[in-house]
């Protein structure tokens, strides 16, 4: 082959030759297996070019973001990400299907390469330069950083990690990473796979053959909830893991405490049955039968049940009465805001006492409509403090000296995104593996209205009871 | 198909499909014009191979088989794209996947080379194929970023690929003394 003609084989891969010229010179390849040698030997590098000083720009990118190079602008959704969605049914059967199993064979025969981008649906980066596909490979420091949209990672092991954006998620092995931010789901179905762990600035969570979601807030707190299957949720400084099941939910405050907080639903009968949440108990420290704490309402109103009192708030006391309600929907025997309205509980435990867990409890469904369950979602912030004289109430209580103890969304825990996702009877526990929640004398909880997502109207929760347990 | 057998075929196809992978890519590569659609069909050719993998006949070199599926995304493409003929005959396109399988052997050393060759490579050289193939900018682009004239690009990138191409063979060729 001439010189010129091997040019026009650059130009014809190139897709720069004119269509007769390239109409001659295929002709022209036809009788020349030495012609047809040299275009595949030139596609060849072409296809090695592009994947080779991808990676490498891809691997430079990584490195400086791990180097601290974070605060980028949110980009406008990238043409690849949205010309990928189209794609993303066929991606999802072919390169998971292909790619699944094979990730093994990249960790073993390519050093570094331990994950494979799989689906990518509506991607929007941080940086609005990067070009991902499907198929890339990924190797270990590798971030994603995902404004919204959704990301498939196919690791070496078979673990199959889904994250939605905004999200930052580093690449730390075949079979593991770092949620720095966002949510994201993990199936470990494969034998390999077994052991897959995920680490957030709080926990380490550790899959035991399972699919379990995780989330991280910019605050530090972690949430982790399993979809099937076991994990073990391992906390610095506790000497045992934290054992979640199907269907159990956890989340962990971020600083020294390491507070966690556990939500479970119920059977939905008088008996407030758990998977691991014992009932509502006359023996905790806070039941009036024990005589040292004392709950009042210090602001917002209990609702009044406006025309039918018989529809309004039991008193306060019922939180303290060693049960829950005897019914799905008893309002005498639950305690209630007004609707639409905040509101905020205090607890005087008489003394400083150190606390080891508290539980609370709610219980609503609708008689007439199974799906109202509304007023069965907890949603509250829990202060502790620990001198005489409770500081004072506003709408900041940590900046009046309060010390936050855990943040409870039971909507967020359970995903609800319609009403009859959101379990009827829900219990929440609040504890630490590193032994008690602190010293404290007064607990304040900052009580939120409940929310139907599709619907903008606020309603209360029914809580049943509260009981404090505490270290003698 | 238990579960274990499942997961057993699909480690199977994907080891299958990573060696082939290469090959494949090379022959969509020449097909078809564009980054983007090519590695669109390669996708298809990828989703191809895996619902009809239980049709391979394990005794003939898969790489060969998935080229054979290829060859009809390929005109599929080209169908879609509105196009009355192939411009590549089926002739060609079997010279081409031919070719390929020949050259199987060499594709991880060949890729290994490279690595080692881009290094040697001077800075602006590097920067011209970084255009060219990382940002898929156009010739008249990857010129204007090198500030020189789009045929002046082409010589160079002509240029840059044969003295690759040198440094590839020759690494191979000391490597298999």
């Amino acid at each position: 082959m001439t010189d010129s003609e091997r040019q026009l084989v650059d130009l014809l891969l190139d897709g720069e030759l004119p269509e007769a010229e390239c109409v001659l010179l295929l002709k022209q390849l036809e009788s020349s297996p030495e012609g047809v040698a040299w275009l595949m030997e030139r596609s060849l590098l072409h296809v090695e070019l592009r994947h080779t000083l991808k990676r490498r720009s891809l691997q430079q990118w990584a490195l400086a973001s791990v180097a601290g190079e974070q605060d980028r602008p949110i980009a406008s959704p990238a043409p690849r990400g949205r010309r990928l969605h189209w794609l993303s049914l066929a991606t999802v059967v072919a390169i998971l299907g292909l790619i699944a199993g094979g990730t093994l064979f990249f960790s073993q025969h390519s050093p570094g390469f331990v994950a494979t981008y799989g689906v990518l649906e509506d991607c929007r980066w941080v940086d609005p330069q990067r070009a991902i596909a499907t198929g890339d490979r990924v190797q270990i420091g590798h971030r994603v950083e995902l404004s919204a949209g959704r990301v498939e990672l196919v690791f070496g092991s078979g673990a199959v990690a889904n994250l939605i954006g905004p999200c930052i998620f580093e690449v730390q092995s075949d079979n593991s990473g770092f949620l720095t931010l966002g949510q994201m789901t993990t199936l470990a179905a494969t034998p390999k796979s077994k052991g897959f762990t995920v680490r957030t600035r709080t926990a380490r969570v550790v899959d035991l053959g399972t699919e379990f979601l995780t989330k991280a807030a910019a605050d530090g707190q972690s949430l982790v909830e399993v979809i099937s299957g076991e994990v073990n949720v391992h906390l610095g400084g506790a000497s045992a893991p934290q054992r979640l099941r199907k269907g159990e939910a956890m989340s962990v405050e971020a600083g020294s405490a390491q507070i966690m907080v556990r939500i479970e639903r119920g059977d939905g009968t008088t008996a407030f049955r758990f998977p691991s949440i014992q009932p509502p108990s006359n023996l905790d420290y806070a039941d009036s039968r024990q005589g040292h704490a004392r709950l009042t309402v210090v602001s917002g109103r209990l609702s009044s049940g406006g025309a039918n009192p018989n529809k309004g708030s039991g008193p306060v006391e019922v939180l303290q009465d060693g049960r829950g309600q005897r019914e799905q929907d008893a309002p005498p025997d639950s305690v209630f805001f007004q609707n639409d309205t905040v509101g905020q509980l205090l607890m005087d435990l008489g003394s400083v006492v150190s606390v080891q867990k508290i539980n609370t409890y709610s219980w609503h469904q609708n008689w007439r409509n199974a799906d109202n369950r509304l007023r069965a979602q907890q949603q509250y912030i829990l202060y502790g403090f620990a001198g005489d004289t409770p500081p004072p109430l506003n709408d900041m209580p940590e900046s009046a000296g309060w010390k936050l103890i855990a943040q409870v969304n039971t909507d967020e825990f359970f995903d609800v995104s319609n009403r009859l996702a959101r379990p009827a009877q829900q219990a929440c526990s609040i504890t630490s593996p590193k032994g008690p929640l602190g010293r404290y004398r007064y607990l304040l909880w900052d009580v939120k209205p409940s929310r139907r997502p599709d619907f903008k109207f606020l309603n209360h929760t029914f809580y049943g009871e509260f009981d404090v347990y505490i270290q003698p | 198909m238990n579960h274990q057998r499942e997961i057993d075929v699909r480690e199977q196809l994907a080891r299958l499909w990573l060696e082939a992978e290469r090959a494949v890519q090379a022959y969509v590569f020449a097909a078809v014009r564009g980054f983007q659609d090519a590695e669109n069909v390669v996708q298809e050719v990828a989703l191809t191979v895996a619902r009809r993998f239980d049709e391979y006949d394990s005794s003939r070199p898969f790489v060969a088989w998935a080229l054979w599926l290829a060859k009809s995304r390929i005109a599929d493409y080209y169908r879609k794209q509105g196009r009355e003929k192939v411009v590549f005959s089926e002739t060609l396109l079997d010279q081409m996947a031919d070719a390929l399988v020949q050259r199987q052997s060499v594709f991880s050393a060949r890729q290994l080379a490279l690595e080692g060759c881009l290094e040697k490579l001077p800075a602006k050289s590097r920067r011209l194929l970084e255009l060219r193939y990382e940002k898929a900018a156009s010739m008249e682009q990857v010129a204007e970023a090198i500030e020189t004239t789009a045929g002046a690009a082409r010589v160079m990138l002509f240029r840059i690929r044969n003295l690759l191409e040198d440094c590839i063979q020759s690494t191979l060729a000391k490597e298999a003394t």
